[in-house]
């Protein structure tokens, strides 16, 4: 360092300010937070009206596996019921016979879905609905009562001991008193649902769910 | 805020009998500095020029307008949801509902026999409305006479499904249909905008009509086969 030559009037040495960056830097760290604020702010319908529409968030089985599934599902009276079942595929073949009084439109053929499921007798599991898909995702759903044909409404569960039924509240006594009048629903039943699809379709994957999102895949084995 | 008077001199000032005239320089008083007057009026310009952008223009009803996709009869068109295929209007002034009933109406009753197939999934179309020549919208479904009810459609299986819509025999020349998915809600959503070509001979001789006119059950048969 050299001494500057005291003779020579110069203004004090400049006083470097806080460059840009520095000054703003809580405002910097702040943008990301409020940018995500902002997105979470103007997409408070994206679940309601997106998310929970369809299938999102499954619960896979492989071929010939057995899964546990869990939901805690909305009972509309502001709370939730869990809902606890163990769902495998043993296989999806063409329905032979036909259900009574099924006639298939032109170009489509019918495949049964056989599933076997075990739950305790006290869930309830009428309301399910059931589907097939193919390679590109294309859902084909059961259907109750169409083609001429009445399936059960319930897919998943025996049509003569359905189990419970969801609860409608201070109504239920008044309804029935004494039950449903069924057998309790045994521990381990199996169903045999039947699906319309067109001809050339190749069932690859059964889902079967309660209330969207959530959902139980069942891969097809190839 | 203004710079401090004589009353904020010192003591020592008053005692010396002199002028106040302070020693020191008075406490700085922060004035706003202009560099912050003008970004507090540039974010007050940019709120308002914000304001009269949104409430100004009618951006709303364009920016939540459904995708209007047109067609004419027989020329499939492929929504997001479904490809439809809207085939040739009849009418009378006698309808002929399927379900053994016949409903006479003063004005003329148009029935359109749509094709639809689902893409996807399953869907159950559920709107429809015509927009008659005569300038008015004339919805379908709400009275009951009016009504579309495809009922549901598997994909890979055409459903065959009849329009009915009951309207004066002036709104026929030149009516649109459109067709869509949800009964209530069209925004942001695919809709057909179908041209019927139908003009002011096509009124009058349904308006003079009294062969009734099939609106078939929707099937997924073909009409002809069913």
């Amino acid at each position: 360092m050299s001494t500057p030559p005291a003779a020579t009037p110069t203004a004090p040495a400049p006083v470097h300010a806080p460059g840009w960056w520095r000054r703003n830097g809580w405002a910097l760290a702040a943008l990301p937070v409020a940018l995500a604020l902002t997105l979470v702010a103007s997409g408070d319908r994206v679940r309601t009206l997106w998310w929970e529409q369809d299938l999102r968030r499954p619960t896979a089985a492989g071929p010939g596996a057995t899964v546990e599934f869990h939901q805690d599902v909305r009972d509309g009276l502001g709370g939730t019921v869990p809902l606890d079942v163990e769902v495998g595929l043993d296989r999806v073949a063409d329905a032979a016979p036909l259900p009574d009084g099924m006639e298939l439109p032109t170009g489509t053929r019918a495949v049964r879905v056989d599933l076997t499921l075990s739950a305790d007798p006290d869930v309830v599991l009428v309301g399910c609905s059931l589907a097939v898909r193919d390679a590109d995702g294309t859902r084909y759903d059961y259907v109750a009562s169409a083609w001429g044909a009445w399936q059960p409404v319930s897919p998943c569960v025996p049509q003569d001991a359905t189990g419970p039924w969801p609860s409608l509240g201070d109504l239920d006594d008044e309804i029935s008193p004494d039950g449903t009048g069924q057998a309790p629903r045994p521990t381990t039943w199996s169903v045999s649902p039947v699906v319309v699809v067109p001809q050339d379709v190749e069932v690859t994957d059964v889902v079967l769910w309660w209330q969207l999102p959530q959902h139980v895949r069942l891969d097809v084995g190839g | 805020m203004s710079t401090p008077g004589p009353l904020a001199a010192s003591s020592d000032d008053r005692a010396a009998g002199g002028p106040a005239v302070p020693e020191q320089p008075p406490a700085r008083v922060r004035r706003p500095r202009p560099r912050a007057l003008a970004a507090g009026a540039a974010v007050l310009a940019a709120l308002a020029v914000g304001h009269v952008v949104v409430t100004a223009f009618p951006v709303d009803d364009r920016v939540q307008a459904p995708f209007l996709r047109t067609t004419t009869v027989g020329e499939p068109v492929d929504l997001r949801y479904a490809r439809l295929t809207v085939g040739r209007p009849t009418g009378s002034t006698v309808l002929d509902g399927d379900d053994g009933t016949l409903l006479a109406t003063p004005g003329v009753w148009l029935t359109v026999p749509l094709t639809i197939e689902a893409l996807g999934q399953p869907r159950a179309l559920g709107f429809a409305e015509l927009h008659g020549g005569d300038g008015r919208t004339y919805t379908v479904f709400t009275s009951g006479r009016s009504s579309f009810l495809p009922g549901t459609t598997q994909p890979g299986v055409p459903r065959y499904a009849t329009l009915r819509v009951e309207v004066p025999p002036q709104a026929v020349p030149g009516a649109r249909l459109r067709v869509g998915l949800d009964l209530d809600d069209q925004r942001r959503d695919d809709v057909a905008d179908v041209e019927l070509g139908l003009t002011q001979a096509d009124a009058e001789a349904w308006a003079a009509e009294t062969t009734p006119v099939v609106a078939h059950a929707p099937s997924d048969a073909p009409p002809e086969d069913s």
